[in-house]
């Protein structure tokens, strides 16, 4: 058989036909090792309980528990959350497994990042999408990215 | 041209006239019959030239020349003139020019275009016209393919200032048919205006000076049909350009109040009439020239600076090109942003759109150049290069079975031609591509993008450089 295949023999004769092949790919640019051009990168993750109905109360009750604060000011004060942008990249899943980090504080920063980055000034979206992420937060080196000389 | 027992000519006239006006030579397209050469050989019995009148598919050049004897000292050669040779001719009429020899054809560029022949200068020799059968397509019907009738070489074909497509008889009105059915005499025919009407028209075209909006106009017309893929030459501009003096001094001298003629008419006119590919390229529509015209119009009438750069970001079609007028820093952040958002939400070529906002995201983000939703935008685009993650797809046939994606070979070639000379360039290369395999179903040329990226890339890094 796999030396007629190709050849036409099986024409009509409902021989090996043509399949559709699917390969997995997943490639970072900033992950390359060769290209420096971080300066600074932090794991960010948080995980709702299934289900949660009220994301917002059930963050409350956490932030009360944990540390004793009941206003929503109060916890952003707290929380000294990043004031400059960040570009927001999916972090690799045992990333997220490995580490013991799971910072009440990373519900808020979650919660201000879109899908591609953090802005200091982006408003707080409560959601499970948003929430239940293992992403990094990552500073570039412009010029590094240019490879411009120091 | 119904006084010269033309009908259905009507919107040629203004063309043809320039064309007597300016002198330049004049390229007539048209299927069997139409009158191409009936019209040429009118117009110079109407002006009273001495003419020859040539048909290139039986022409041999010696015809033109006369028969060459040796002077009396025997050191120089010249021509005996007969009736057909073309040395005292005032115009000049090459028929079929598109079915004669190419050693003939050659011959006739400098004839065209510096009205000399042998290196003679023909003096008297004002006019200079052709007519040939349109070309030919695979799509013709058998009354439209003309045996021996090739596409006009194009380098003879920009040697025409004007070049028009006459109508046939399925073009005409009912009104024109009749005309033409109950036209059978000469005798009717009136001369006597035209002559003293083409000098006027000369007067005025002698006068007339290319003004800064026409030549704004012609520069942002040639970019749009290079976008186009329609090239034109430095030689056609300046044709172009007198082409538009000409129907402009024409349109002055038909209308009643030459003050209300508009420029716009003969910008039109010279570019529809002054278009070389129609004479040797078949993929061109009269919409292209219609919409290249509309918007180089536009762009030639905005005087705000601002405004200029918004509407040229936009027309432009580079990505390489568009990364240096948005890293212009003398254009306000609002307007920067507002036609970056516009271009990013209309940009059809999702590769020219992702490699841009992949070199330039971090350009913008250096200086703040974007507002916070123009530069989400980009973001947008950017990060998914940035970060790939999904399936490669493909058809595997049963002759290839477990082997790599044929679309991924090109990549790879063009990666390991680079990945030697520069890795960083090869990297972002392969990142660029594995997007495009991913994201882009419907297939890239790698090289070329590629090209576009570095480009993009480098722009950015000079501008960061230079504001560090």
């Amino acid at each position: 058989m796999e030396a007629l295949d190709g050849l036409g023999a099986f024409h009509n004769s409902g021989g090996p036909r043509s399949r559709m092949r699917i390969e997995p790919i997943r490639s970072a640019y900033l992950e390359n090792t060769d290209l420096v051009c971080v300066s600074r990168k932090e794991l960010i993750q948080f995980q709702l309980p299934s289900p949660c109905p009220d994301i917002r109360s059930f963050l409350l009750r956490k932030f009360k528990r944990e540390m004793g604060l009941t206003q929503w000011q109060d916890i952003y004060r707290a929380a000294s959350l990043p004031r400059i942008p960040y570009l927001v990249l999916p972090a690799p899943e045992f990333e997220a497994r490995k580490s013991s980090t799971l910072s009440l504080f990373h519900a808020l920063i979650l919660a201000r990042c879109n899908a591609f980055s953090y802005r200091p000034k982006g408003e707080f979206i409560f959601t499970e999408q948003r929430l239940n992420r293992c992403i990094y937060l990552v500073k570039l080196n412009i010029p590094k990215f240019y490879a411009l000389e120091p | 041209m119904s006084r010269l027992g033309l009908y259905g000519y009507e919107h040629l006239e203004p063309a043809i006239l320039a064309s007597l006006v300016s002198g330049d030579p004049l390229l007539l397209i048209g299927r069997a019959g139409t009158g191409k050469t009936f019209l040429l050989n009118r117009l110079s019995q109407a002006l009273g030239l001495i003419h020859r009148h040539y048909n290139a598919s039986l022409l041999s050049f010696d015809d033109l020349l006369g028969f060459p004897v040796p002077d009396p000292d025997g050191r120089s050669i010249r021509y005996l003139s007969s009736p057909s040779s073309i040395w005292n001719a005032e115009s000049v009429l090459i028929d079929e020019v598109n079915r004669c020899k190419p050693e003939v054809q050659n011959k006739f560029f400098s004839l065209l275009h510096e009205r000399c022949i042998q290196g003679i200068s023909l003096t008297e020799l004002r006019f200079r016209w052709a007519a040939m059968n349109p070309i030919q397509t695979a799509d013709d019907a058998p009354d439209d393919l003309y045996e021996g009738c090739e596409p006009l070489d194009p380098a003879l074909a920009d040697r025409f200032a004007f070049l028009m497509q006459v109508p046939d008889w399925s073009d005409f009105s009912d009104s024109v048919q009749s005309k033409i059915l109950s036209f059978d005499s000469l005798d009717d025919v009136s001369f006597e205006s035209l002559s003293s009407f083409i000098q006027r028209a000369v007067l005025r075209f002698e006068e007339a000076r290319p003004s800064l909006q026409m030549q704004n106009y012609f520069q942002r017309v040639s970019g749009l049909l290079q976008q186009e893929g329609f090239r034109l030459s430095p030689r056609r501009m300046k044709m172009l350009q007198r082409n538009a003096l000409a129907l402009h001094a024409v349109l002055c001298e038909q209308h009643a109040d030459p003050q209300s003629v508009s420029i716009q008419t003969a910008l039109f006119l010279a570019l529809k009439y002054g278009f070389p590919q129609r004479a040797y390229r078949a993929d061109f529509t009269e919409q292209t020239l219609e919409a290249a015209h509309t918007t180089a119009w536009r762009l030639a009438q905005i005087t705000d600076p601002a405004e200029k750069w918004y509407a040229e970001f936009l027309l432009t079609d580079l990505p390489e090109e568009k990364a240096t007028r948005i890293l212009d820093l003398s254009v306000d952040k609002d307007k920067r942003s507002l036609a970056l958002v516009r271009w990013l939400g209309k940009e059809t070529n999702e590769l020219h759109r992702a490699l841009f906002c992949f070199a330039l995201f971090p350009a913008f983000q250096f200086k703040s150049l974007l507002t916070e939703d123009a530069m989400q935008d980009v973001l947008r685009y950017a990060m998914p290069v940035m970060h790939v993650e999904g399936d490669m797809e493909w058809k595997e046939l049963p002759s290839n079975r477990n082997g790599a994606n044929p679309a991924w070979a090109p990549c790879l070639k063009v990666i390991s031609d680079i990945a030697g000379k520069d890795p960083d360039r090869a990297a972002r290369a392969e990142q660029l591509f594995l997007y495009g395999i991913v994201h882009i179903k419907q297939g890239f040329n790698p090289e070329q993008a590629e090209l576009h990226l570095q480009a993009c890339y480098l722009i950015a890094a000079d501008f960061v450089n230079s504001q560090r």
